[in-house]
């Protein structure tokens, strides 16, 4: 009897190392070093006159080597570097995070050009004075605001709002919010009233592919919902479902 | 004797390991499934079971793309996997499949998951029912309009549109019998279907709580009956139903409406204004200038790239 017992344990043992043999075989793994300062960075756009404290008009994170690229409609921006020790996307800039000074503004012309701007960031060091920029009067404010929920009903993070002008929804958008905190909320600011079709997606760049979570602001027709804002007016709960791309 | 039995056991356990498939393999499995390999097909939707969820999409991405010839020999499996599944994030990807594939062989046990209300992620069976587009379904579809979770309503909404034409006659027979909201995604439905036989039922709603979509889907499937209706629209206080209205003028392409739209040009709030000269600009076919927020001639842009 103690002999088949050992066996046996012999048996699960062998079982054991053998399963964990095979899934060290199968997973992939990350090696590299890191440099500093070469890591990702908030890039943030304002539009001229936008409160710099406030939320960005579009931000985008570059990648491993420092590398973005935002579109935009024309106009004139301001374009400031951020990264928090926290990682959060908001919030005040303490001493120690990374940031840079204010770019521009920055000319984006109507015939498409796409601009080149470097930014190089510092450390912050001790408090500065306030970058003297008026406020805009927030009941003056335009824009969207809403949830992104997965199949679950719960709030997704790290997803963001993409907004266009036009019913197919193809090619870039016109405005893209922030990436959502764990409450899943968002908001985006435009520049002034009109009809927009909105899609919330968990990545960003290129047509979804399959097991991407994406959404479309929709009453449950194939042709996507336009929403209607009024200027100076923040529409509220508009909630998007985001599924998995099949 | 016995040692003999206990290696043998050992033996055939050692070599049932060694043939469970291997994640580092997904892409050779891909390739076979594509080619029609069973084995392959059978390796990834083994692989389907696995925990991270990035495995799961990329056996279901190989599944997919398994050819014509070799598509029955899936569905079964599909079929037998789908009854014993527990787990709610695989049994979500067969739904899928089964719908991405189009077995209509599924239909019956996806219509007994839509009415189990235990599984959380039932949207994805009313997708696969929309992917299958079998009639048979129309019924447990309009129940899917009454659940509870607005997603649900919503695939089954779209599942309803992608049945097209041949989902009205029961459409018109149970509307009256159904409650408002479930009418209300059955009128976007019909805008959605395009078929002019369910003018006069969105005729009949006009002034019902779903206003806004009735005239939005007349202007999708209405006739020159439909113009005074829209045309009265144009007059509502209501500024979304002047929006609406002007969008359905567009839509409908009715010339007879070009001189109340160009009233509308004058209208108070902008965003009515932009949608006559939108919908001008269809009827005339020549870019109509509307008065924007800060007071200025402006062009509306074009929601049609």
């Amino acid at each position: 009897m103690k002999k088949n017992l050992f066996l046996l344990a012999v048996f699960f043992i062998l079982l054991t190392f053998l399963s964990a043999c095979e899934k060290k075989k199968d997973k992939g793994g990350i090696k590299g070093i890191v440099y500093k300062p070469v890591e990702k960075i908030y890039v943030y756009v304002y539009k001229e006159g936008m409160d710099l404290k406030g939320p960005a008009f579009a931000d985008t994170l570059t990648d491993e080597e420092g590398n973005f690229s935002i579109s935009l409609p024309p106009g004139k921006y301001l374009l400031v570097a951020r990264m928090r020790k926290t990682g959060e996307v908001a919030g005040p800039v303490e001493v120690g995070d990374l940031k840079s000074e204010v770019i521009g503004p920055v000319t984006v012309p109507e015939d498409g050009k796409v601009l080149e701007k470097n930014i190089k960031v510092f450390q912050k060091i001790g408090e500065t004075k306030d970058i003297a920029i008026t406020s805009p009067d927030l009941s003056k404010k335009t824009g969207i605001e809403g949830r992104i929920l997965d199949a679950d009903g719960k709030p997704v993070a790290n997803a963001r709002v993409h907004i266009y002008d036009h019913i197919q929804m193809s090619e870039r958008p016109k405005f893209v919010s922030s990436p959502t905190g764990p409450d899943g909320k968002y908001i985006v600011y435009l520049p002034k009233g009109g009809t927009y079709y909105l899609a919330a997606r968990d990545k960003f760049g290129g047509p979804p592919k399959v097991g991407d979570l994406y959404g479309r602001y929709d009453k449950g027709t194939i042709e996507p919902s336009g929403v209607v804002v009024r200027d100076n007016e923040i529409l509220k709960n508009i909630d998007i479902t985001v599924h998995k791309v099949w | 004797m016995m040692g003999i039995l206990k290696k043998s056991f050992i033996l055939i356990l050692l070599v049932a390991l060694s043939c469970s498939p291997k994640i580092s393999k997904i892409d050779v499995y891909t390739d076979g499934a594509k080619k029609g390999d069973e084995s392959a097909i059978k390796s990834l939707l083994k692989l389907l079971e696995h925990y991270e969820e990035d495995i799961k999409v990329k056996a279901y991405g190989g599944l997919i793309m398994v050819p014509e010839g070799k598509r029955e020999f899936l569905s079964g499996l599909i079929l037998n996997k789908l009854k014993s599944e527990k787990d709610v994030v695989t049994k979500e990807f067969l739904i899928a499949l089964a719908g991405k594939l189009k077995i209509k062989s599924a239909v019956p046990v996806l219509i007994d998951m839509a009415r189990d209300k235990s599984y959380p992620r039932r949207y994805v069976v009313y997708f696969a029912l929309g992917e299958i587009g079998d009639i048979s379904s129309i019924s447990t579809l309009i129940e899917g309009l009454e659940d509870e979770r607005v997603d649900v309503q919503k695939y089954a909404s779209r599942a309803i549109i992608k049945l097209g034409p041949k989902a009205l006659p029961v459409i018109f027979e149970r509307f009256n019998s159904l409650k408002k909201e479930v009418q209300g995604y059955l009128i976007r439905a019909m805008g959605e279907i395009r078929d002019r036989s369910a003018e006069d039922l969105l005729i009949s709603q006009i002034n019902s709580e779903n206003k806004y979509d009735v005239i939005w889907a007349l202007g999708k499937v209405g006739t020159e009956k439909s113009l005074p209706y829209l045309l009265s629209e144009l007059k509502n206080p209501d500024y979304l139903a002047r929006v609406k209205a002007c969008q359905a003028l567009g839509d409908l392409n009715q010339p007879s409406a070009i001189p109340y739209l160009r009233k509308l040009l004058s209208d108070k709030e902008v965003v009515v204004r932009e949608w006559s000269a939108r919908s001008l600009e269809v009827l005339t076919g020549e870019r109509t200038y509307y008065i924007d927020e800060k007071g200025k001639p402006a062009l509306p842009y074009s929601l049609y790239h």
